[in-house]
């Protein structure tokens, strides 16, 4: 997959990450945690890894962790990067404005300037 | 408490649920600023507890009611309102706060890229500035490199005769200009003499003459004002400067008001107060705050370039050095540090 466009996944909670990412030459992955002394090489090591399987080379990767376990840092990583996949679905159409936000780039249908 | 629920309110339609986000806001020492776009709510009870406003993509008018205070709804509120904001576009947020409140928002995923004694600018990417910095251009002659930040609205004849000086003064010119003004600004630039040795680049979201500080938090304009170009110049003492050779900043001198300005229309920019506070947070040793970028960043000398007046000898300066650097032969004058 390709980061394409700027997208996040997961929240600020503690015991989840959030991870954002932007489109980039090259890839650059920064790690900030709560427990970073402790574990931050391996998140480093699990977020590359994941990003490795996705077959993500390029981008900036923002792991903002919280304390996650590592199926749900693997979980984010992979949210937001499908998400910023140019393939993945750019809008959701009808949204109203109590439904959920997407965290989707411009995914709020435009109407008179307004989303 | 019950678990509040989080939600939205729009400013434009919801004038009840406005009251209470004024009221709310009050209580924590807050105003209410009039450019936000969308709030996102925590509600307990049906009562308002929580709101954080969004204004393009500066987050503002954020506070959490103290006795809902230690339960991680700021944390609950910025994931929603991370959300929300890249649903409309915006990628990387920016705010302003007290530097009391830096450690609070880093830990809602922002960093800190500069500060001043009372306020202090941070960023929800980490990357964004570096992404910027990126996209300028260098200047390939080497040697000396004087800056100079216009807004360039339009282009006067107090822009070109700054230009003019700073490239008599050192080898090359970088003159930051408003994105959308570049064209219109490289189309004049062309013109002078000098115009190899000019580079333009974009400007606006760093590289600003003062960034708009929010004023919920800060309500004197003087104080946002004074704060606005403190971060601007720290910001490009410490992460642009450095970063392109720069070793010079050029600006108006602060008493160079266009009372004798020839030209009809009006010289606005740049702001005539800049002179002042380029050189306490340019060229001084120490800037009268630390940033919180890393790195070393040295001072840069500043030149203050007066406007245009037939006698300049009518009124006293207080520090005038001749030119050393470059002959110029004409009127203008020098002040280092």
């Amino acid at each position: 997959m390709r980061i394409a466009r700027d997208a996040l996944a997961g929240t600020l909670e503690s015991s989840d990450v959030l991870v954002r990412v932007h489109p980039g030459d090259e890839l650059a992955v920064e790690i900030r945690s709560t427990v970073l002394s402790r574990y931050g090489e391996d998140i480093r090591c699990v977020v590359t890894d994941h990003l490795d399987r996705l077959g993500v080379t390029t981008g900036q990767v923002f792991v903002d962790d919280k304390g996650a376990l590592e199926f749900v840092l693997r979980a984010r990583v992979e949210g937001a990067v499908t998400r910023a996949d140019e393939d993945a679905v750019a809008g959701v159409p009808g949204r109203d404005q109590h439904a959920a936000p997407t965290g989707l780039t411009g995914a709020l249908p435009i109407v008179q300037g307004r989303p | 408490m019950t678990d509040p629920t989080i939600g939205t309110l729009d400013p434009a339609t919801d004038r009840a649920g406005l009251t209470q986000v004024r009221d709310l806001l009050a209580g924590r020492g807050l105003g209410l600023d009039p450019d936000v776009e969308v709030f996102v709510t925590a509600r307990d009870q049906g009562r308002l507890v929580g709101c954080m406003g969004l204004a393009g993509a500066v987050v503002k008018c954020t506070a959490v009611a103290e006795r809902v205070q230690g339960h991680g709804l700021a944390a609950r509120l910025m994931t929603r309102l991370n959300d929300e904001a890249m649903d409309r576009g915006h990628a990387t947020l920016r705010l302003f706060t007290t530097t009391c409140q830096r450690a609070t928002f880093e830990s809602l995923g922002f960093t800190a890229v500069a500060s001043t004694p009372r306020v202090v600018m941070m960023e929800s990417s980490p990357f964004a500035l570096a992404t910027y910095r990126r996209g300028l251009q260098r200047t390939d002659t080497g040697g000396r490199v004087a800056a100079l930040v216009l807004t360039a609205d339009p282009f006067t004849a107090q822009d070109r005769r700054l230009v003019r000086a700073a490239a008599e003064l050192v080898d090359a010119v970088q003159v930051f200009v408003p994105e959308a003004r570049l064209t219109q600004v490289r189309a004049q630039v062309d013109l002078l003499p000098a115009a190899d040795r000019i580079v333009l680049n974009p400007g606006s979201r760093y590289v600003v003459p003062r960034l708009d500080v929010p004023g919920y938090f800060l309500p004197g304009a003087a104080d946002r004002q004074e704060a606005g170009v403190g971060l601007s110049l720290q910001l490009f003492r410490v992460a642009i400067a450095p970063h392109l050779g720069i070793t010079d900043y050029v600006v108006a001198a602060p008493d160079s008001a266009p009372d004798s300005a020839p030209d009809p229309a009006p010289d606005l920019a740049p702001d005539p107060a800049a002179a002042l506070p380029a050189r306490r947070w340019l060229a001084a040793d120490t800037m009268p705050h630390p940033s919180p970028l890393p790195g070393h960043a040295p001072a840069l000398t500043v030149h203050e370039i007066p406007g245009p007046r037939p006698t300049t000898a009518s009124r006293p300066r207080t520090s005038v050095h001749p030119l050393t650097t470059r002959p110029t032969g004409h009127r203008m004058e020098l002040s280092c540090e």
